[in-house]
């Protein structure tokens, strides 16, 4: 016989993301997720607008890497309280792990908590975590096609984090068609420039987060 | 490397869907999945074997749908898919906007075999 069903197969993960939403409203907590291909500069991102955004909240950090403490190491070494979460191989988050996360968090001590996802430009978009922002971090090293090629990572996001744009005049990046591409994928979803050598669009960047900061249900 | 979740979903889908309805036996999981979700067809085959093994689902065939990022041309109202981030209408030559789904994930239909069916 057939049987109609319709369901998201990856209903199991929705609902694990539904819970933690709860848990992250419950206690007013403003859930980030961050991804972006490896070495698009995530961390960085972290290290530059964490010490801005802790002026006016309390910050939590979770890492999602394949291996290592490398990345846990240098958010702890900003005094920020962080957890490392690795995923032993898979090659993106999923809301289960970021629940058992959760337990290892002061959650009553934290307003803002930022993932940052394993470095991948595919899978970890297909994951809800529970966040209630989505940030996708492209640097201009990647090259300008990559809207084109990983579209997903940039569609269903709040906002996109172009980074290293001091290096812009040496590489080729039409930043005038990426954003172009931006647009088309993703109308709604700001942007931001970045760049680390001068500071420039992290204090935007950190008004624009905390101006989705949430009280508690 | 998705894939291998995608194939233990849906699995684990058909496998409740299969003890909602008193079957014995899955043999068919016909699926949607869309271009933006960038599954390797091949791969979710080889990762559908695996975790097939031991189930209800263990001789089961996967079916699987493609769906593209669809744009609307605002001069001639065509509705065209997103195929190689061509965003020009076929017919007029319009750029293409409002894009929508393509990030289809969906478990659509089983067939299978229910002992008291008749």
């Amino acid at each position: 016989m057939k049987v109609e069903v319709l369901r998201n197969v990856f209903a199991k993960n929705e609902h694990a993301a539904q819970n933690n939403r709860r848990a992250f409203d419950e206690r007013g907590i403003l859930c980030v997720n961050l991804l972006g291909g490896a070495g698009a500069g995530k961390t960085s991102v972290l290290e530059a607008v964490l010490p801005i955004l802790r002026r006016q909240a309390r910050l939590g950090v979770m890492e999602g890497d394949l291996a290592t403490t490398r990345d846990a190491d240098r958010i702890a070494a900003l005094d920020v309280p962080v957890v490392q979460l690795l995923t032993e191989g898979g090659c993106h988050l999923n809301a289960t792990l970021v629940e058992q996360g959760l337990k290892r968090l002061p959650l009553g001590d934290i307003d803002i908590l930022v993932i940052e996802n394993v470095g991948n430009p595919i899978c970890p978009a297909n994951f809800d975590l529970g966040e209630h922002l989505r940030l996708s971090v492209l640097s201009v090293t990647e090259g300008d096609d990559k809207p084109s090629k990983y579209p997903l990572l940039f569609r269903n996001v709040s906002a996109v984090l172009l980074t290293k744009c001091d290096l812009l005049p040496h590489v080729r990046f039409d930043i005038a068609a990426v954003t172009e591409d931006l647009r088309r994928l993703n109308p709604e979803g700001r942007i931001f420039r970045t760049d680390l050598r001068t500071g420039q669009g992290f204090g935007d960047l950190a008004d624009w987060i905390l101006s989705h900061r949430r009280r508690p249900a | 490397m998705h894939e291998f979740s995608i194939a233990e979903a849906l699995v684990t889908a058909a496998e409740g869907e299969a003890r909602r309805v008193g079957a014995t036996r899955i043999t068919r999981l016909h699926c949607r999945i869309g271009a933006l979700r960038q599954v390797d067809g091949d791969l979710l085959r080889e990762a559908f074997e695996l975790a097939r093994d031991g189930t209800v689902c263990s001789t089961a065939e996967l079916t699987v749908e493609r769906t593209h990022l669809q744009a609307d041309c605002p001069a001639c109202h065509t509705s065209f898919p997103i195929i190689d981030w061509q965003w020009n209408c076929p017919t007029c030559g319009g750029r293409g906007e409002n894009a929508a789904g393509g990030d289809e994930l969906e478990l659509i239909s089983l067939e299978a075999e229910v002992p008291d069916e008749g």
